[in-house]
């Protein structure tokens, strides 16, 4: 695993995308900071961080878009399922590189609350968790773009499909209280969201009936609990939505200052998901 | 060394490689040959653990390629068609990664790193960026790769594809100072390669295995044993009554040579096992008719290769297996049977003529 790792972050710093996510990061974040500390005279750090994590919907899909794309493009994932590692490895060796280079704007960024407290009283525990937080997002996020990145071997397509991905992450609360919070409308939205998630069984079982049969056992079993009671769905839509958003998640973090372990175990879970997809994917082109 | 056992690969419907049984003995350099399309690559990546197997098994020294990778692809270094290198990368930055992911230990990847470098002669281009090397260097580092970790197994796929006629020759010479060391598999589709470099020769066709033998053997056991070829110095109209009056005699073919209008190349069939060509000598003599040739009727290794691999029978493949069907457009008769015997012996070696013979035990 750590060739892979030393590999793959040496060539985030061999050509420019290392220091592109890198930059931008540290540029909006100086700018957030200049004007919500320095104007606003305010010591927290960590309040520029739910506004900042909008800059990583663009920065994290620069740097995961070549991880399996590349790979797929350049040929040289033959190289890879003929050595002697584990799948695994190498999506962790490959998931740990893209991890180091999100650490230095993070790293960076552990020395504004030292700045600010020359300035004024800053709560040192509250922005350092802030910051963990920040860089867990950032973990669950690459895992998300890793995962679109192997799906495709170009590496444009994995940079929008990325992109999309997190987009439709960051308007999903804004999307889902735009619907009515009556219990049919939650049926009918879940509906949409089991038709999606039986595409996903699809995708990777490429077997109509297993799909099929995922599909109408949680419909059926959303049926029954719909008919047993439904009341229950009214609003249960948005509440959903709203508990699996990483950026409300994010947002909530910060603004409640709080160490929620349960948001950290959240990012976790999702970067452990989408590196199990991408073992899946990179796994399932070997028998397709 | 390697043991394949019922080897297929299908894609849908489509079978690429169809129930390949096979054993590899160490020390040797073996060619799998076969025209654009017969599943050599497809074979090659399954041996690798690249591409799983719809059916059967892969053994490396006893290690099965998808229950054991890690300890099978320890034994393995593999070429891709594509070299698979990154071009971002030196040649020494390159083949330092893969001795690390290939589990060297960091005190030893100096040194065999180059060692590899040396012996496919890439040292003088260790700095240069692999995007700015031409393809006889990328093919090399491809090469080098592939030998890092000492494995007993190089297997190396149309490893002479786009390079020019002297890069051909120094990639050959390359091959053959490997395959003393270790075994060796090299698949192409050009007869002069493999018979330049092989030992054993295995000649798929659509994604069977048609032959699998020395070059030598091969040509034995494919030569026509009841053909006989003679030139005689008189027109086909004087010649013909003459072969009537021999017996043993099933067919024959004249034609006037186009060169001299007196004479007559004559291909005559006769009953196996009789040899008739000192009576057709005498016969000839007789009648005051000089013979010119008279010899068994000889293929030459192309013949062979081209009629072993011959696509252009009308095959049907179903999806189970995809079984050649003996109703389409054939040659001859004799081809018929070939196709049909071929059917029955799913993977056994069946020459064009004469016995039918194992490969596997000619080994």
């Amino acid at each position: 695993m750590s060739a892979i790792y030393k590999k793959e972050l040496k060539s985030y710093f061999s050509n420019m995308t290392g220091y592109i996510a890198i930059a931008l990061i540290l540029v909006v974040a100086g700018i957030l900071s200049r004007i919500l500390n320095f104007r606003g005279l305010y010591g927290g750090m960590e309040g520029i961080l739910p506004t900042l994590s909008m800059i990583l919907m663009l920065a994290v899909p620069i740097v995961a878009m070549r991880s399996f794309a590349e790979e797929r493009q350049l040929k040289t994932d033959l190289l890879l399922y003929c050595l002697p590692l584990k799948t695994t490895q190498i999506v962790l060796g490959k998931y740990f590189a893209m991890m180091t280079v999100f650490a230095v704007p993070t790293g960076a960024m552990l020395l504004y609350p030292l700045i600010l407290s020359m300035y004024g009283k800053v709560n040192f525990l509250s922005a350092v968790s802030s910051l963990l937080a920040f860089y867990l997002l950032c973990g669950a996020m690459c895992a998300i773009c890793m995962f679109m990145s192997s799906l495709t071997e170009s590496q444009v397509i994995a940079a929008v499909l990325g992109v999309s991905a997190l987009v439709v992450c960051y308007a999903s609360t804004i999307l889902a209280e735009a619907l009515p919070a009556t219990a049919i409308a939650s049926f009918l939205a879940f509906t949409v969201l089991i038709c999606l998630l039986a595409l996903v069984v699809y995708y990777f079982a490429r077997n109509y009936w297993v799909a099929f049969a995922v599909g109408t056992v949680l419909e059926a079993g959303m049926l029954i609990a719909y008919l047993i009671d439904g009341s229950r769905f009214a609003g249960l839509f948005q509440k959903v939505i709203g508990s699996l958003s990483l950026f409300q998640k994010m947002n909530e973090f910060v603004s409640l200052q709080l160490f929620d372990t349960t948001v950290l175990i959240y990012f976790l879970s999702v970067s452990f998901l989408f590196c199990f997809f991408t073992v899946q994917t990179v796994e399932k082109r070997r028998w397709s | 060394m390697i043991e394949v056992k019922n080897l297929t690969k299908r894609y849908g419907d489509r079978t690429v490689v169809s129930h390949l049984n096979f054993t590899i003995a160490p020390g040797k350099i073996y060619g799998f040959l076969g025209p654009n399309g017969a599943g050599k690559s497809t074979t090659m990546n399954m041996i690798t653990g690249c591409l799983a197997p719809t059916e059967g098994v892969v053994l490396i020294d006893g290690h099965d390629i998808c229950e054991d990778a890690v300890a099978a692809k320890r034994q393995i270094g593999y070429l891709p068609e594509i070299p698979p290198v990154y071009p971002d990368m030196t040649p020494e930055e390159y083949l330092r990664f893969v001795a690390g992911a290939k589990g060297i230990r960091a005190s030893e990847i100096p040194d065999q790193v180059e060692s590899a470098m040396r012996q496919t002669d890439i040292t003088e281009v260790r700095d240069r960026l692999i995007k700015n090397l031409s393809k006889g260097y990328r093919q090399r580092v491809g090469i080098a790769q592939a030998m890092l970790g000492e494995p007993k197994l190089i297997l190396l796929d149309e490893p002479t594809v786009g390079l020019d006629p002297r890069q051909i020759l120094e990639i050959r010479e390359l091959i053959l100072r490997l395959g003393k060391s270790r075994t060796v598999i090299l698949s192409s589709h050009i007869l002069a390669e493999v018979s330049a470099v092989c030992d054993h020769v295995m000649i798929m066709r659509r994604g069977k295995l048609v032959a699998s033998d020395t070059l030598e053997n091969i040509r034995k056991n494919n030569m026509p044993e009841n053909r006989v070829s003679v030139t005689v110095k008189a027109t086909p109209a004087a010649v013909e009554p003459v072969l009537r009056g021999i017996p043993g005699i099933l067919s024959y073919e004249t034609k006037c040579d186009t060169e001299e209008k007196e004479l007559t190349d004559l291909e005559i069939e006769v009953e196996p096992g009789q040899d008739i060509r000192e009576k057709l000598f005498f016969a000839f003599a007789e009648k005051k008719m000089a013979v010119r040739k008279l010899a068994r009727a000889e293929l030459s290794l192309e013949e062979i290769f081209l009629r072993l691999t011959d696509d252009s029978e009308d095959y049907e493949e179903d999806g189970d297996g995809g079984e050649e069907n003996g109703s389409g457009v054939s040659s001859s008769e004799e081809e018929n049977e070939e196709e049909d015997e071929e059917d029955d012996e799913e993977d056994d070696y069946v020459p064009l003529f004469g016995k039918k013979t194992d490969g596997e035990d000619e080994k």
